[in-house]
């Protein structure tokens, strides 16, 4: 996070300064693109450039601060999200390997790995196996650093029901690391993505 | 037959009926929000609580330089895209301003506003003077620019005096305050009678034209102006200008033209402006 120097950061971008943008880009890329993977994979980095396109684009308009302004770039997301998966579910592709499987570590690794310090990558890949509402609020609010009330705006549910999702998947989560269990992902993490509400950051 | 150990997983309906906060302590709710606000377990967290802070903060840990191999990439992309499109903040300005204008009616909103506000205006001050508002409208009106003052119900009519033109004398049948008597209008004379109370003097006789049944000359007009109703009473004079002046003066001006005929406008309106015009007695002549 930016803190106090986002809104100078902002308004620099928002007049065209390349470094200005460049911060704001490496503050928020890397959670931008954790976010992606969770749904779409090896996609995730075609589909952050287009977010971050619209972003170069639209940034001029943009009026809030530094929550308003995650909270417009992770609603632009979700809706490239729910595109990609409009565009696949009308033009499958069948891979011919379980390529998915092959990118996760092993169950046994991942537990031991999350008891002595674990990479990134694991931490995720281990998250992705909650049902997809729940690691995507997980991930918006722990990665991504967004309140509740945030993530209901931007995943479409009400502060309340984002806070159970969050709670259930720590539970399952906190059970997973203590029975040593990495279960196999949930039949609800191929469920299409609910549409989002309407951004409330763009003016 | 199994016994029972004391778990509420050995009744399900028990276990239904408590509220989940007493099985799960709003102790665990604070943590998981402490967690997922990237605040740690906190003090006395369980093993497996501090393994999920573990991997939360795994998760959240910092950009690696993997996920920052493409800043020079994305950062050409926003030059080109503020070259191209001019997404600057003086530029997206520009172009607001340039789409204000392109719309018809950008910027004459507030002239549209005041023309139509004035416009309002006027078409109300005329209705006023018209004396054509609803009552408290009217009165309103009638506070603020002088407009006519609407008449309270049941308020007689003002007294019409009608005064002999070119000194000829009233006809004899003339008396003043008394409706007209004449049998063809005495219908119209009560249904109007409420109205004007006028005293008028009678009409002079050589200005009266007969009234249809012959008799109006003199008793017609006496009566005409004295009731300002009725048409009956229509007495020769009273009648013809009674009539077109009632209704045409009766709502704009009330005075001067209502005259001679204080009937036309006593029934036109029934209201206060007719009332004042008796006065001219036209009729007489």
């Amino acid at each position: 996070m930016l803190g106090p120097e986002f809104s100078d950061v902002l308004r620099l971008a928002a007049s065209g300064d390349p470094a200005a943008f460049g911060a704001l880009w490496r503050d928020t890329h890397p959670s931008l693109l954790r976010y992606l993977r969770l749904s779409a994979g090896e996609a995730a980095e075609d589909l952050a450039s287009e977010v971050w396109l619209e972003v170069a684009r639209r940034i001029a308009r943009f009026r809030g601060g530094e929550l308003e302004f995650r909270g417009w770039l992770f609603t632009m997301a979700r809706r490239r999200l729910i595109d990609q998966h409009r565009y696949q579910t009308r033009h499958p592709e069948l891979p011919t390997a379980d390529t998915d499987r092959l990118d996760r570590p092993a169950a046994d690794d991942t537990v031991a790995a999350a008891l002595e310090g674990i990479s990134t990558e694991t931490a995720l890949a281990f998250i992705a196996t909650l049902p997809r509402d729940q690691a995507e609020i997980i991930v918006l609010r722990v990665v991504v650093g967004l309140d509740a009330a945030q993530v209901a705006r931007i995943v479409g549910k009400s502060p309340g029901a984002v806070r159970v999702a969050a709670h259930r998947g720590l539970r399952t989560l906190a059970a997973r690391l203590a029975g040593g269990g990495f279960a196999a992902p949930d039949p609800g993490a191929a469920a299409p993505l609910p549409e989002p509400w309407q951004p409330a950051g763009e003016v | 037959m199994r016994a029972f150990n004391g778990s509420l997983a050995e009744m399900p309906l028990l276990s239904r009926l408590i509220p989940r906060r007493v099985r799960r302590p709003a102790a665990d709710e604070a943590a998981a929000e402490r967690l997922l606000a990237g605040q740690g377990a906190g003090p006395g967290a369980s093993a497996g609580q501090q393994a999920l802070e573990l991997l939360l903060r795994a998760a959240a840990g910092p950009g690696t330089g993997k996920e920052l191999s493409g800043e020079d990439a994305a950062v050409a992309a926003f030059v080109s895209a503020v070259t191209a499109s001019g997404s600057g903040t003086a530029n997206a300005r520009a172009r607001g301003r340039a789409r204000a204008g392109k719309r018809p009616l950008a910027g004459r909103v507030p002239i549209l506003a005041a023309v139509a506000a004035m416009a309002v205006v006027a078409g109300l001050s005329g209705t006023a003077a018209a004396n054509a508002l609803p009552a408290p409208l009217q009165r309103l009106a009638h506070a603020v620019f002088g407009a006519p003052a609407p008449a309270a119900p049941g308020r007689p009519a003002p007294v019409i005096s009608a005064s002999p033109r070119n000194g000829s004398t009233p006809s004899h049948g003339a008396i003043a305050g008394h409706p007209a008597a004449s049998p063809g209008t005495a219908g119209q004379s009560r249904r109007s009678s409420a109205k004007a109370k006028a005293t008028a003097t009678p009409a002079p006789a050589g200005t009266a034209s007969p009234a249809p049944a012959g008799t109006a000359g003199s008793g017609g007009s006496g009566n005409g102006n004295g009731k300002g109703n009725g048409n009956g009473n229509g007495n020769g004079n009273g009648n013809g200008n009674g009539k077109g002046n009632g209704n045409g003066n009766g709502k704009g001006n009330g005075n001067g033209n209502g005259n001679g005929n204080g009937n036309g406008n006593g029934k036109g309106n029934g209201n206060g402006n007719g009332k004042g015009n008796g006065k001219g007695k036209g009729n007489g002549g």
